[in-house]
């Protein structure tokens, strides 16, 4: 096996079309679990790992675009590969607006789909890295006290120890201080990298 | 004996020479300072009294010769502020001899304390009277008034000098009778206090209230000789008393007349629960011999009333509903289970009319039709009372309306032009499942076996899976064949020109839907083929078809549809479908014909696949063309029969 990690999630009421591409997912080296409906899938969840889905559109009840939709709807996000039997492509179009990862046709052919899940698990996993980054740069600001929280706003925006001494109406001595804890508490070395990473938490 | 006189009186004496020592004091003076008379005479009287003051009037006296009197001077003992203050009446005379020459001082002292000390209290007394709150009246006995108090004369009107010398019956109102006053009298007489409450009137005619003591004063021998009345202005407190009082009687009116209220209002109802304890049975008894099942069901969901007619149409009694309120949830049909559970649902929580159609099992397990009509019960006052339902059995109804359905679905069958497109959907769906099922498993199938390590009767499960879906896909097709019965078309001759015609009058109205005109060419004098009717009418049906899609695509010129049929030689008619639409791509029109290729968003690409089919299964060819001046010729050419064969 490639890795380990992530998963593919396969959702198609067709079992046989569920099993065979569940082992097109294993020959590729991806862990695959099947789901004969949407409902099934919604009430299994995410584990976790990186990951994407491969989603039939026509289904009985609950559709893969009601899926995507109520996905969504539950915050819950996962790069999904529409396949269809008969792709339109208003449909197609609406898949992709609301971010679907690629909308492939059946019977679709292997390299075309796991290259497609090779992408869609990637882009997972970036989007995965990128929030437990910015989990932990948030986590760290809220580790700062009230006073330096301003500090920190101020020094970010360019403000000199002195300037900002003046404002909070303390001394410059005690801003040395604050500044000194805000590095250590954001494990940043440097004015620069404090202000990147306060770019990357929105600030 | 004026020695002895002198000696015994209770004033007090001292003979004084000019220099004002002492030459002899009398027993009282000595007395008075607690010593003896012959204490004083030697000594100077302001060594023994210093007070500067009186040593300048005693001088004053003793220069001038003129005697000083002072009347109810106080004296206080230097040393003994203890004894109080004392009040004295003075005389100091100068003893003058014959020439006039003053030779001595007389100094006598009278103790007047006592009697300034009770003018002091009658002072008091008097100011007391004076400033009272209340009204003060002295009269003599025989009622004539000697004194009144500022107060009287501030609420009656009258002066004191107007007062004085009438009788207390200038103040009377009239408002009392005689007896009244005979009492009054009569009391006082006795020599006791009267006591009561008077309404009298003020001198400008108005009239107050007051509440009174009259007293008689009487002398040691108990004679009256005075009467003094002590009254008090009660003219606001005997308002409020009244205003009380009327306050009182209004709340009483108000409580009775309530009480009457509610007597009525008992009655009332005690009279409207009678009427509707009659009304109930006549209801009761109209609702129990009705067709419908009728029920009313209590806000939390329990039946208050189902009418017999609950038996005839379910099988169970009201008493089983009643008995087990879980029943008649269990009898709907489980399809429609939902539906009632919406329909509950809304009618809990809109309140509004509703009505809607489901099935239950009854008794015997057979499936009615209940046609059920309910609306929410509410008190004039909006009070939510449940909700009231009928449920009518329209099983027969229904039964008769699914015949009617049936007839018409197969009627819609006959008539084919909703199946063409539906079948191709179904079909193209039906196999492209196995397809993609079988690509799948073919392509995991590969890579296992081209990995290090691969479990050989997972290989077998997919190639058992490829099998599977082969004879899956295969079935389709043999459904397909079925339908268009190629291996036994059941050869007819058939007249084209009227099959054509047929086509188009089915095709013209969804044409001139979409703006198209539709045209028929046709040689008077065509032969006749050897045929399916159906199958070459479907055929015919998917061109135009085709050729309506193409040319609705178009937003503006000529939109029309031109069929022609012509014998092309002495063997073959053929028949061309010309639309003007925007052509076919040079490039896909050999492929046109190909299954499952389409140029259509929402095309299958089965429809001209087909036609191809029934074509070459009648023997004869299709193709297409696309025309110089716009649009597409789609033409198919069928073997001709001789009249003789």
């Amino acid at each position: 096996m490639k890795n380990k990690d992530p998963v593919v999630y396969v959702v198609d009421d067709d079992a046989s079309v569920c099993l065979a591409l569940e082992r097109l997912v294993r020959s590729a080296g991806y862990q695959a679990k099947a789901f004969e409906s949407a409902v099934d899938f919604l009430d299994h969840g995410l584990s976790g790992q990186p990951c994407c889905l491969i989603l039939d559109v026509e289904m009985p009840e609950l559709t893969g675009l009601d899926l995507q939709c109520e996905l969504a709807a539950r915050g819950i996000s996962i790069p999904i590969i529409f396949l269809t039997g008969h792709g339109t492509i208003p449909m197609s179009v609406q898949a992709m607006k609301t971010g679907a990862a690629d909308f492939l046709t059946k019977p679709c052919d292997d390299k075309e789909l796991l290259e497609a899940i090779d992408q869609a698990i990637e882009k997972n996993r970036r989007e995965m890295s990128e929030k437990a980054e910015l989990d932990s740069i948030q986590k760290r600001i809220d580790s700062l006290t009230k006073r330096e929280h301003q500090v920190f706003r101020m020094v970010i925006k360019g403000m000199l120890n002195k300037q900002v001494a003046y404002e909070l109406g303390i001394s410059e001595k005690t801003v040395k201080v604050h500044r000194a804890r805000v590095m250590e508490k954001m494990k940043t070395g440097s004015l620069a990298e404090l202000v990147h990473l306060a770019e990357r938490a929105g600030i | 004996m004026l020695q002895t006189i002198l000696e015994y009186t209770n004033i007090l004496i001292a003979y004084l020479d000019p220099q004002f020592n002492f030459l002899l004091v009398n027993r009282a003076y000595a007395a008075a300072d607690e010593r003896d008379p012959s204490f004083f005479p030697g000594k100077n009287h302001f060594d023994l009294y210093p007070n500067k003051e009186n040593e300048r009037k005693f001088k004053t006296v003793a220069k001038t010769g003129k005697p000083y009197f002072a009347h109810a001077k106080p004296f206080e003992y230097a040393e003994h502020p203890e004894r109080g203050v004392s009040y004295w009446d003075w005389a100091l005379i100068p003893y003058k001899d014959s020439q006039g020459k003053v030779m001595g001082l007389v100094l006598s002292l009278s103790d007047v304390t006592s009697r300034i000390e009770m003018e002091q209290e009658r002072f008091r007394l008097y100011r007391a009277v004076e400033q009272s709150p209340v009204t003060v009246v002295i009269t003599d006995s025989e009622g004539k008034i000697e004194y009144v108090n500022p107060k009287f004369v501030q609420l009656t009107g009258y002066t004191r000098k107007e007062a004085i010398g009438k009788k207390p019956n200038v103040l009377k109102s009239g408002k009392h009778p005689p007896e009244f006053y005979k009492d009054l009298w009569e009391t006082i007489k006795q020599g006791k206090s009267w006591q009561g409450e008077f309404c009298n009137k003020k001198k400008n005619g108005n009239l107050y209230w007051e509440s009174a003591v009259i007293s008689p004063i009487k002398d040691e021998k108990g004679r009256i000789t005075h009467m003094i009345g002590i009254k008090e202005d009660i003219t606001t407190r005997r308002q409020k008393d009244q205003e009380l009082d009327r306050y009182k009687k209004k709340l009483e009116a108000l409580v009775e007349e309530r009480t009457q209220e509610l007597k009525k209002k008992i009655q009332d109802l005690e009279h409207a629960e009678k009427e509707i304890r009659e009304a109930e049975i006549r209801y009761k008894t109209v609702a129990d011999f009705t067709y419908d099942w009728e029920y009313w069901k209590s806000p939390d969901g329990a039946f208050l009333y189902i009418s017999p007619a609950v038996e005839r149409i379910s099988g169970f009694k009201p008493e089983n509903y009643m008995e087990d309120p879980g029943l008649f949830m269990k009898l709907i049909h489980p399809e429609d289970k939902a539906l009632w559970n919406q329909h509950d649902k809304d009618m809990h929580e809109k309140k509004i009319p509703g009505e809607i159609l489901f099935r239950i099992k009854n008794r015997k397990g057979e499936i009615r039709w209940i046609e059920h009509v309910c609306r929410p019960v509410a008190e004039k006052d909006g009070t939510y009372l449940g909700i009231r339902a009928s449920n009518r059995d329209i099983t027969a109804q229904k039964h008769s309306e699914e015949e009617a359905l049936k007839q018409r679905q197969e009627l819609s069958h006959i008539s084919r032009i909703a199946t063409v497109g539906e079948i191709t959907a179904a079909l193209s769906h039906q196999l492209n499942q196995p397809l993609a099922a079988i690509l799948s498993n073919a392509q995991a199938a590969k890579r296992f076996l081209e990995s290090d390590s691969y479990d050989i009767e997972e290989i077998k499960d997919i190639l058992s899976s490829i099998i599977e879906e082969n004879l899956r896909a295969s079935t389709v097709i043999q459904g397909l064949r079925a339908l268009l019965r190629k291996e036994d078309i059941p050869m007819k001759r058939i007249r084209i020109g009227v099959m054509i015609q047929e086509a188009v009058n089915i095709m013209k109205t969804d044409a001139h839907l979409k703006n198209i005109a539709m045209r028929v060419d046709l040689d008077s004098d065509l032969p006749l083929v050897l045929g399916d009717w159906n199958q070459l009418q479907q055929a015919l049906m998917n061109l135009i078809s085709n050729g309506v899609d193409a040319t609705a695509l178009k937003d503006s010129g000529r939109k029309e549809i031109v069929i022609t049929a012509r014998k092309q030689d002495a063997m073959t008619i053929r028949v061309d479908v010309e639309d003007s639409g925007t052509g076919i791509d040079e490039k896909i029109l050999e492929k046109i014909f190909e299954p499952f290729h389409t140029t259509k968003p929402w095309g299958m690409g089965m429809g001209l696949a087909i036609s191809k089919k029934i074509v070459a299964a009648h023997g004869g060819h299709i193709w297409a063309e696309n025309v110089p001046k716009g649009g597409a010729i789609l033409t198919f050419t069928l073997p001709t029969i001789r009249e003789s064969e």
